[in-house]
């Protein structure tokens, strides 16, 4: 980097002073309220700390083996986070694809269309788990009213331990409104020639999005996989405002029992150990989706 | 053309200027971050406490807000001080005030539940008791349910006005229907379970269309131990003692309960309602429960939101170990001084103003829950103010009253056990071995916790 702002000229490199400067405010709060934290919790994290303004006490890897050895609440939560991550990601992806085509429509009004199912996601997580509670609720909920109405008994949603989990996936579909908008940016990208070509060499609708839309796509819906696993793992607020992880613990979800650990029994190192093994564990699934599709993402323009 | 890049015109000496001073600002910033303030007769270099505005977060809200603020005025009226209320809500003090408190810059008072009993030993709060002494507040008067719930681990952490006093709620129309007098209370298990039995009714396709009773709804299991004369704590050794026999015959009594009402059906019945903290969505007030144990603060709550019902209240009925009704007394807001507090002084001098006779009447009568102080309790103004106020009373006084148990892991301890009774009204835990990994579990942590501390 250095060699290559020695060789910029006087006035490139007046500008990139410029441009630091005005960098510089996120620099510094990217110094101070994220690489600060992070790193200092990797320390914190081989401690114990109990009192308020007394030094730590360096107990080295013993968070992290009794988290992986003795806690079980810590596995049952990792359980649960990974379910969310392996069902609820490629349900909520193959859902907003397919909304996507619909949307994608020629059709008068389409525009509201988009708008209203966009709308949700502008809603605060925390109003739309509230609204959610009241769906979802058995006895005057929405969607127990509709079951009583074809003379269905409707479970407890959030209180049956088998059901808690698809029931918040279920929820998850109504804010994919940002996936939604990138799916939708990247198929008006699709270059329509390929579609008329592929009209004439006789593929059918199924045939047109198998063989040109999806590999067209590929790397938007890869980019969507990515952020999905990402957010996945840090599942929180759900839980935390409408099961407050249970029934029977089967919505503790790593992010909450962290943030219990951390905030409630003031076990500060113990989160931040918590928090790095998520660190990995998403470092790792992201790393085994970059492995496992990049033979499946199609670019533009790239030699294979 | 040249016009636009003079604009660019920036110097490396003008770039590192600009750059240190923006580093600077920050260091100067972060260097003004308040030191925690000494205890009494402490830091000679603290500025003068008499020159500083009290601050005051409050979890006071609504009309109780309306109440705090008047109470602040006539402490700064009396004292020349000058104190500020500020209102943060229910919802957000406890999270609010810990950041304050690690971040270093916390206000002078703060009003908590039971957090204390974890936050003062781990150094959060201040202890107390020197000023306490100091100033003559040394328990006389109070219950002592309520003295108890001000201290653990040898330290008074703060003060209060009230006590949130659990009872048996009735939903007395349906008592009543159901061949019942409010003349004969129900005074043990045996009887709730026929009053419950008496109180749950079916619609026509056989679902539960109303509730007698559900003992862990509302209630800790700590609470119903207790009555089965369970421990829970021992302090005197530092044990967890929740494997006595009288906690588990409170679990296979609840079970019983699971067993009998189908768990599933009473899990989908009562998920579509409100806990505790709710106001308006309480399935009592409507007659789909029939009885249930509630704060004393619930009476002031009805007027406003079910002015119709037709209620009563007994005191809570005892397990076959037990032999008098008690309750558990928890302090409704503690008043503390966190640690890092500017005004520690003025803090005390508030939270201590808070805890006299007239503002216990005061706020009692406006949310319901009992004044820790007999005078107080006992004045004819408070026992006639609110319906039941007598019967409130009396389980504040003697042994009836119960604290949380004053230990530093007690949130994991409260946890654990509602994990348990979920367990095993759920039938995934017997409750004999559930027990006992739980008094392993939160005695381990309790173990930590002191190795921690003494190393």
């Amino acid at each position: 980097m250095f060699a290559k702002l020695s060789q910029l000229s006087r006035q490139e490199r007046r500008r990139f002073r410029v441009g630091l400067l005005f960098a510089l405010p996120w620099i510094v709060g990217f110094l101070g309220f994220t690489l600060y934290p992070v790193i200092v919790s990797l320390y914190y994290s081989l401690n114990v700390y109990t009192t308020f303004g007394q030094p730590m006490r360096w107990v080295g890897l013993a968070n992290y083996s009794e988290l992986l050895t003795a806690d079980k609440l810590f596995w049952l939560s990792l359980y649960n986070t990974l379910y969310m991550v392996v069902l609820g990601i490629p349900f909520h992806l193959l859902l907003t694809f397919l909304l996507a085509l619909l949307l994608n429509m020629n059709l008068r009004g389409i525009s509201v269309y988009r708008t209203i199912f966009y709308l949700p996601t502008i809603v605060p997580v925390v109003a739309t788990s509230i609204l959610w509670m009241w769906v979802f609720n058995p006895e005057y909920g929405l969607i127990n009213a509709i079951l009583d109405e074809l003379g269905i008994h409707g479970p407890g949603w959030l209180t049956d331990p088998d059901l808690a989990k698809p029931s918040l996936i279920l929820m998850g579909t109504w804010t994919i409104g940002s996936t939604l908008v990138i799916f939708l940016a990247g198929l008006q990208e699709v270059p329509r020639q390929l579609y008329d070509a592929a009209m004439i060499d006789g593929a059918g609708s199924w045939q047109q999005v198998r063989h040109v839309t999806l590999p067209m796509l590929s790397p938007v819906i890869f980019f969507n996989l990515v952020m999905g696993v990402i957010g996945g793992f840090q599942v929180f607020t759900q839980a935390f405002i409408m099961t407050k992880g249970g029934p029977l613990d089967a919505t503790l979800f790593y992010a909450l029992y962290l943030y219990q650990n951390a905030f409630e029994y003031f076990k500060m190192p113990y989160a931040s150990a918590m928090a790095w093994i998520l660190f990995v564990v998403v470092i790792v699934a992201t790393l085994v989706v970059f492995r496992s599709s990049a033979r499946l993402v199609y670019y533009e323009g790239e030699e294979r | 053309m040249q016009e636009s890049n003079k604009s660019y015109r920036v110097s490396r000496r003008t770039f590192l200027q600009a750059a240190a001073a923006g580093v600077g600002s920050l260091a100067l910033a972060a260097c003004v971050m308040p030191a925690p303030a000494g205890a009494p007769g402490g830091d000679s270099t603290a500025p003068d406490p008499e020159k500083l505005p009290i601050i005051y977060w409050s979890m006071f809200g609504l009309e109780e807000a309306k109440q705090a603020q008047n109470q602040v005025d006539r402490f700064n009226e009396e004292t020349g001080k000058d104190a500020i209320f500020m209102s943060i809500g229910w919802g957000n003090i406890v999270e609010k005030v810990q950041v304050a408190i690690e971040g270093g810059n916390p206000p002078d008072m703060v009003t908590l539940w039971s957090q204390p009993y974890t936050w003062g030993p781990r150094g959060l709060l201040q202890p107390l008791e020197g000023y306490a002494e100091r100033d003559g507040f040394d328990g006389t008067g109070w219950s002592p349910a309520a003295w108890d719930a001000l201290w653990s681990d040898g330290h008074l952490w703060g003060t209060g006005h009230t006590l949130n006093v659990f009872a048996l709620h009735i939903n007395q129309s349906a008592y009543e229907e159901a061949g019942y007098s409010v003349d004969a209370p129900p005074k043990t298990f045996a009887d709730l379970d026929l009053l419950a039995e008496a109180l749950t009714q079916y619609d026509d396709a056989g679902n539960l269309s109303r509730l007698g009773f559900l003992p862990w709804r509302n209630a800790p299991v700590f609470h119903w131990a207790w009555a089965n004369g369970a421990t829970l704590y021992d302090v005197d050794n530092d044990k967890i003692t929740a494997d006595e026999d009288a906690v588990l015959e409170v679990l296979q009594w609840f079970l019983s309960y699971a067993e009998k009402y189908n768990i599933d059906e009473v899990d989908r019945f009562v998920s579509g309602f409100g806990d505790r903290s709710m106001l308006t969505e309480d399935p009592w007030y409507v007659n789909k429960v029939g009885m249930q144990i509630d704060g004393s603060w619930k009476r002031s709550w009805i007027p406003r939101y079910a002015p119709d019902l037709k209620y009563t209240v007994f005191k809570s009925p005892y397990g076959p170990r037990g032999s008098e009704p008690i309750s558990l007394n928890e302090i409704g807001a503690m008043f503390c001084v966190p640690t890092g507090a500017k005004n520690t002084e003025g803090g005390w001098a508030l939270a201590h103003f808070m805890a006299g006779k007239q503002q216990q009447i005061e706020f009692g009568q406006q949310v319901g829950d009992i004044p820790p102080l007999a005078d107080a309790a006992r004045d004819p103004e408070f026992l006639s103010y609110l319906p039941h106020n007598e019967l409130f009373v009396e389980l504040t006084e003697g042994t009836a009253g119960r604290a949380w148990p004053r230990m530093p892991v007690l949130s994991t301890y409260q946890d654990e056990m509602n994990r348990l009774v979920d367990q095993v009204v759920h039938g995934k835990v017997v409750p004999e071995q559930g027990l006992a990994e739980l008094t392993a579990k939160v005695q381990k942590e309790l173990d930590d916790f002191r190795q921690q501390t003494a190393a």
